[in-house]
């Protein structure tokens, strides 16, 4: 069974990787993180907005209010510096896990 | 530019979807969130369900069918108010806060705790002589007597707990292996400031002893205050730190 707090680190990953290319709004974050996995990982709101709020009050993101192409207001959320900062460490460390697993996954084989 | 946080109109769509905002404001209702946070909390969840209905015909659903998705996805979580408060508020102590500050400040009351219940050599009346009139350099053997004595044995185990008790502390709130040795060693800081006003005390009493007692007592009393509980912290740090690689190395 996953960790709650390796789903939880998976997830910030996903949401500043989206964040990282573009500000986006929640449910846009939502699609992007499931069309980019190919429908591997998918958030709903109960998973996704907490998450956004906690990376909020941790000054990883910032939200403000805007409006869609379609003139609907919707709370973007931007990578602050101190979220980007946060980026390049966490991909490194995923990455190491994802490599460490795949060996073990190889010497089994 | 439209001021979005007064704006309470939710989107106009068509009859068949739910007002959105109302159904988030009545699942956030018995929440601890403030009026204004309800507010926008459910503003935003409402653009978010308009956004999945909206969304429905490119993922084969019909209106029904994509109203109940999202009605579900609003429903999944029954305590979702609570979630939404503990994410802003337990949050708003920051990273830095949760890994160094606090567990220091812990740690250092704890320590100045823990001495004052040992009653050291040294600080309790009427031992609390001068650094080095009482304890005259001379007496070497009475001097590590007082360093290894039972007491100060006992003291420095606890010493050793204290540090990987801030280490662990620090590593539960996700710091790196310098943070976790940082909060581990943080009471060196009070035991060093104690030394220094020890020093401070003994010359303020006696006068400045001749070099040699002066350079022998403040040796062994470094060694007495700083060093060997230095030592004994950096022994409950070491496990954890030593952890940290070894995980490392795992992933």
């Amino acid at each position: 069974m996953i960790s709650a707090n390796v789903k939880r680190g998976s997830a910030e990953l996903a949401i500043l990787s989206v964040l990282a290319e573009r500000p986006s709004h929640g449910y846009e974050i939502a699609r992007r993180i499931e069309s980019d996995s190919r429908g591997a990982l998918r958030f709903t709101l109960a998973s996704l907005y907490p998450l956004l709020y906690r990376m909020e009050a941790r000054g990883w993101l910032k939200a403000v209010w805007d409006e869609t192409r379609a003139g609907r207001a919707r709370r973007y959320y931007r990578l602050t510096p101190s979220g980007r900062k946060k980026l390049a460490p966490l991909r490194k460390e995923w990455n190491e896990l994802f490599r460490a697993l795949q060996r073990v996954g190889a010497d089994h084989a | 530019m439209p001021d979005w946080h007064n704006d309470r109109r939710p989107d106009r769509h068509a009859d068949w979807r739910p007002d959105w905002y109302e159904e988030a404001s009545r699942k956030l209702a018995s929440s601890k969130l403030s009026a204004a946070e309800r507010e926008e909390i459910s503003r935003e969840l409402a653009g978010y369900l308009d956004d999945l209905c909206s969304d429905a015909p490119s993922r084969g659903l019909d209106n029904s069918a994509a109203a109940q998705t999202a009605a579900a996805e609003l429903h999944e979580d029954k305590h979702l108010g609570a979630h939404l408060f503990r994410s802003r508020k337990e949050s708003a102590m920051n990273d830095r806060t949760k890994q160094l500050w606090l567990p220091c400040m812990a740690m250092l009351l704890a320590s100045i705790a823990l001495l004052t219940s040992f009653r050291l050599p040294g600080l309790s009346h009427p031992e609390y002589g001068t650094l080095w009139l009482r304890s005259g350099a001379a007496h070497w053997r009475e001097l590590f007597w007082r360093i290894y004595g039972s007491r100060n044995i006992a003291w420095l185990c606890i010493l050793s707990f204290f540090g990987a008790a801030g280490a662990y502390w620090s590593r539960r709130a996700r710091s790196g292996r310098a943070m976790q040795a940082a909060v581990g060693l943080s009471p060196l800081f009070l035991f060093t400031a104690l030394f220094g006003v020890m020093v401070q005390y003994s010359f303020d009493l006696d006068g400045v002893p001749a070099a040699n007692v002066l350079l022998a007592a403040l040796a062994v009393n470094a060694l007495k205050w700083v060093i060997i509980p230095g030592v004994a912290l950096l022994l409950g740090v070491l496990p954890f730190l030593r952890a940290s690689n070894s995980q490392r190395r795992v992933a």
